[in-house]
């Protein structure tokens, strides 16, 4: 009986204690944040790490308007996005995507962008253009400095 | 022929889950609007604890990850009444984990049984759902299965996979995938101590067993010789041998996978209702 009860309360701790690890686990070169895409909204700048090996942006943008082509934008970034599907399958519409330009993009959708930056040119800002009129939605600011730096 | 499916039925159903799932076809997701297994079809983020907003933030999971609810929900309905047989036949995740394991020579291959996987699985799961909420960190996509390996496979196809791929992040996920994977005996050391969707589905199928109706993998003691063959067919280490030499089943980890079946020589399992 004692045993069962060693057994539990060690491999209890030992779950909680990789839990621990796993939820603490951050890496220089990757970095998740998410976007409400609304026009006349600023989003909050998203911090990165100051890293001088190129880093990867996992970008969720939600569109929160009715823009449906919408173009990225960020200078001496790689934009890549998982959409569209390799196969489409043929009961769905599926959205164009080239580079950073997506049409046909539905209200409430998420984009799921990377962003491949080099980590040396400082600050970057990201643009979302609605492409239809040309003009800008929204700015993402992106600073240096890891999710602990102040603003600069 | 006839034989050689009912033998090999289980992998038929999971090269199944592994087409229907997964890139390049990606079959189901596409009806959510989706690609892989993230996004509206994500099955094991709708049920963290938020941070903040405790109501709201369960109400936007829920709406973001619609897909993945109904999903879930009808993988733990059926668990109820059946078994789990979405994690032992259908999860794409699992069955490709458990597919190449079985492929790999057995001496390279790390055996977890050493461990009490409900009670590691549940001290994990605790830090899954709350470890936002009491200040510890979200583990939430960090080392995720259900991204890495669809991204593994859709890889030769999409550059944004090998991008994610070839990040620390996504390295790091491929090393938890070989090790409680690929490489773990049976491979499926992630779907047994790792995996917050089995954790649930392990909870369902504890309490549906203490339900009489319900289907189950089912031993006839009074058959049963105490070879211990069970014991070694099992991938989720859930038979021991007990003190008066007979096979002893936890439900907090069977798979109902029909392993144990095939290799009692005694015939002493069977799957059924009590």
């Amino acid at each position: 009986m004692n045993r069962k009860i060693l057994s539990l309360a060690l491999f209890v701790s030992a779950g909680i204690a990789i839990g621990a690890l796993f939820a603490n686990f951050r890496v220089p070169d990757y970095r998740h944040a998410s976007v409400m895409l609304k026009g006349g909204v600023n989003p909050k700048p998203i911090n990165i790490a100051s890293y001088n090996g190129s880093q990867v942006i996992a970008l969720s943008l939600k569109n929160l308007q009715h823009a449906k082509d919408i173009e990225v934008r960020m200078e001496g970034a790689v934009i890549q996005s998982w959409y569209p599907a390799v196969i489409r399958m043929p009961f769905r519409e599926w959205m164009e995507v080239d580079g950073g330009k997506f049409r046909g993009v539905e209200f409430g959708k998420r984009l799921p962008l990377y962003l491949k930056i080099n980590g040396r040119s400082g600050c970057k800002d990201l643009e979302i253009i609605d492409s239809a009129k040309g003009s800008v939605i929204q700015t993402v600011h992106f600073m240096r400095g890891g999710a602990d730096a102040g603003p600069h | 022929m006839p034989d050689l499916i009912k033998k090999n039925k289980r992998f038929i159903f999971i090269a199944l889950g592994l087409l229907l799932f997964l890139p390049p076809l990606s079959a189901i997701p596409q009806t959510a609007g989706e690609v892989n297994m993230c996004g509206a079809v994500c099955p094991r983020m709708f049920f963290i604890i938020p941070a903040k907003g405790i109501w709201s933030g369960f109400a936007n999971s829920i709406s973001s990850a619609w897909f993945g609810v109904g999903l879930v929900s009808a993988i733990l309905a059926v668990t109820v009444f059946f078994g789990r047989l979405w994690c032992s036949h259908l999860c794409p995740i699992g069955g490709a984990a458990e597919v190449v394991s079985k492929g790999l020579p057995e001496k390279l291959k790390i055996d977890f049984s050493f461990m009490n996987a409900p009670a590691f699985r549940y001290g994990y799961f605790f830090i899954y759902i709350a470890g936002a909420v009491i200040g510890i960190g979200s583990i939430a996509c960090k080392l995720c299965n259900f991204r890495v390996l669809p991204f593994l496979i859709g890889s030769p196809f999409v550059p944004a996979y090998q991008t994610y791929l070839l990040t620390t992040m996504g390295i790091a996920g491929l090393f938890t995938a070989g090790l409680t994977g690929f490489f773990a005996r049976g491979g499926r050391a992630y779907c047994n101590l790792l995996c917050p969707v089995g954790a649930l589905d392990s909870l369902a199928n504890y309490f549906g067993a203490k339900l009489g109706f319900t289907k189950r993998m089912r031993t006839d003691i009074s058959r049963c010789s105490g070879c211990g063959r069970c014991v070694d067919s099992c991938m989720v280490w859930a038979i021991k041998i007990d003190e008066n030499q007979k096979a002893k089943r936890g439900y907090a980890s069977c798979m109902s996978c029909r392993e144990c079946e095939k290799a009692c020589p005694e015939g002493a399992i069977s799957y059924g209702k009590n």
